[in-house]
């Protein structure tokens, strides 16, 4: 199964979660959302999300200046971003029962 | 590889980047590439770094190449075309409209202004002497509620100045209940405005943004005439200040003789059938000596029609005491005197006469007054005339 058109679906709530825990930057996201177990997410994909996120006001952002080279842009997330991503984690895991139990009957039937 | 060389390569390769999103507004692409040559550069450097969507990181690069070798980053995030189309999918970023007017194109750039500006202040804010620098001028708030409904205040006052004929003083603090009732109000919608408790219609946003502004621009004249107006009521320091008032002051009594606000330097008295007397003596009242001539005996004085100032002696009792209650006095023009003793003294030759008289003979009195006035006293009716005038001493 091509894992990265399921990330596309899920990359939102995965950026979200990751984000909620500790407030990062472009590539500390990925490479957390990567130790997490999504290998295959794509660093412009996350970079553009984490954009999208902010710019739809479910993250907040700052900058901070780095003495060996370029600043880094930080994300948090905020309120509405908690609320976004407590309603996607409902959603997830409705979706992922409905799937679950549809793939286990299937496998049950197999 | 050095940093430097390294920054070189995510320089070049962000700047590829962005020019496949240059159909995107700057501020568009400010905001999606801010902070990329940072990211690429650290999954550049990190040697854990996954495998994915076809990058290479550049730990194996450089195992597979040999180290210091010219390192070509779409070997690791692929071409800069993809790496911008990725990038801007995942942002769900649409192309800026081309054909914009010249208008939108302005008003389109100065919202961007204004984000980049904000972003910039978001930067400089999150540094954390100015994050608590703001921390501490965010707890201040409250005071700046109250200095707004205070500027409002005054600025109601000035708008009904006419209306209600108030003062300046007036219009800066209040001094009537009304006033203070005012102040109140446009306090309490202030604080209330601050607090986020007012609802606020898109109409009214403009009004606030406005008595916003008007607060902020006339909060420090204000406050400064104010101050004025404050300190001089309550100032306690100790000040020097001149204040008139009227004190009716009683003139220090004057030796002599004064008859109508002037001082005379003989007196000239005449008797019932209105003939002059010389050597009277003249008492008052108490018994004391009537005198013209006061502290400085030797003191000149002018007569009327005559041109040479006079100078008068006293008479001598049997005593050999000086008595200047001896009218009329016996005097002499100034030039018959010697000046060079300690006090004048008349010149060889020279004699005190008496001064010129007034008249030579008064009008004379009827019997029954003039007899009821010198009763006991030497039984002549006597008339006093004042002569002469003080001169210059």
């Amino acid at each position: 199964m091509d894992t990265t058109q399921l990330l596309k679906g899920v990359l939102d709530v995965a950026v979200l979660a990751v984000v909620e825990r500790e407030d990062g930057y472009g590539y500390d996201v990925v490479r957390r959302l990567r130790a997490a177990g999504l290998e295959e997410v794509g660093e412009a994909s996350v970079y553009g999300t984490l954009r999208r996120l902010y710019a739809s006001g479910a993250l907040a952002s700052y900058v901070v200046p780095s003495d060996e080279g370029p600043h880094r842009k930080y994300y948090g997330i905020n309120a509405q971003g908690r609320a976004m991503l407590e309603a996607q984690r409902k959603d997830w895991h409705e979706f992922a029962t409905a799937m679950t139990a549809l793939l286990e009957t299937e496998g049950v039937d197999r | 590889m050095t940093t430097a060389v390294l920054l070189d390569h995510v320089s070049a390769y962000a700047a590829a980047v962005r020019s496949h999103l240059a159909d995107l507004s700057p501020e568009q692409v400010d905001d999606l590439t801010d902070g990329l040559e940072a990211d690429l550069a650290e999954a550049l450097e990190d040697p854990t770094g996954a495998v994915a969507t076809g990058e290479i990181p550049i730990g194996r690069v450089g195992a597979v190449q040999g180290s210091g070798a010219l390192i070509d980053l779409t070997r690791r995030f692929g071409p800069a075309a993809d790496y911008a189309a990725e990038l801007r999918a995942a942002a769900a970023l649409v192309p800026a409209p081309t054909a914009a007017s010249g208008a939108r194109q302005l008003g389109r750039s100065l919202v961007g202004l204004g984000e980049r500006t904000a972003a910039r202040a978001r930067a400089v804010a999150s540094r954390p002497g100015v994050a608590a620098l703001a921390g501490f001028t965010l707890a201040l708030r409250p005071v700046w509620w109250l200095v707004r409904g205070w500027v409002w205040f005054v600025f109601v006052i000035w708008l009904l100045r006419g209306f209600l004929g108030f003062t300046m003083s007036q219009g800066l603090l209040p001094t009537t209940a009304g006033a203070w009732l005012l102040l109140a109000l446009t306090t309490t919608v202030s604080v209330q405005w601050g607090r986020g408790r007012l609802v606020r219609p898109t109409v009214l946003h403009w009004a606030a943004t406005g008595g916003n502004v008007l607060a902020v621009v006339l909060a420090l004249p204000l406050a400064v005439a104010a101050w004025g107006l404050v300190s001089d009521r309550i100032d306690v320091s100790p000040r020097v200040s001149y204040v008139e008032v009227p004190v009716y002051e009683q003139a220090p009594p004057q030796d002599g003789v004064w008859v109508d606000g002037m001082q005379v330097s003989n007196l000239f008295v005449y008797d019932a059938d209105g003939g002059p007397l010389t050597g009277v003596q003249v008492f008052d009242d108490r018994g004391r000596e009537v005198r013209t001539i006061g502290d400085d005996p030797w003191a000149t004085w002018a007569l009327p029609g005559v041109a040479e100032p006079w100078r008068f002696l006293p008479a001598q009792d049997d005593a050999g005491r000086d008595r200047w209650n001896v009218h009329p006095l016996l005097g002499a023009p100034a030039g018959e005197w010697e000046e060079g003793g300690s006090e004048p003294t008349l010149l060889t030759g020279a004699t005190a006469s008496t001064p010129p008289v007034p008249f030579a003979k008064a009008p004379s009195v009827t019997g029954d007054q003039a007899g009821d006035g010198v009763e006991g006293s030497g039984g002549a009716a006597t008339t006093v005339l004042s002569g002469g005038e003080v001169g210059a001493p």
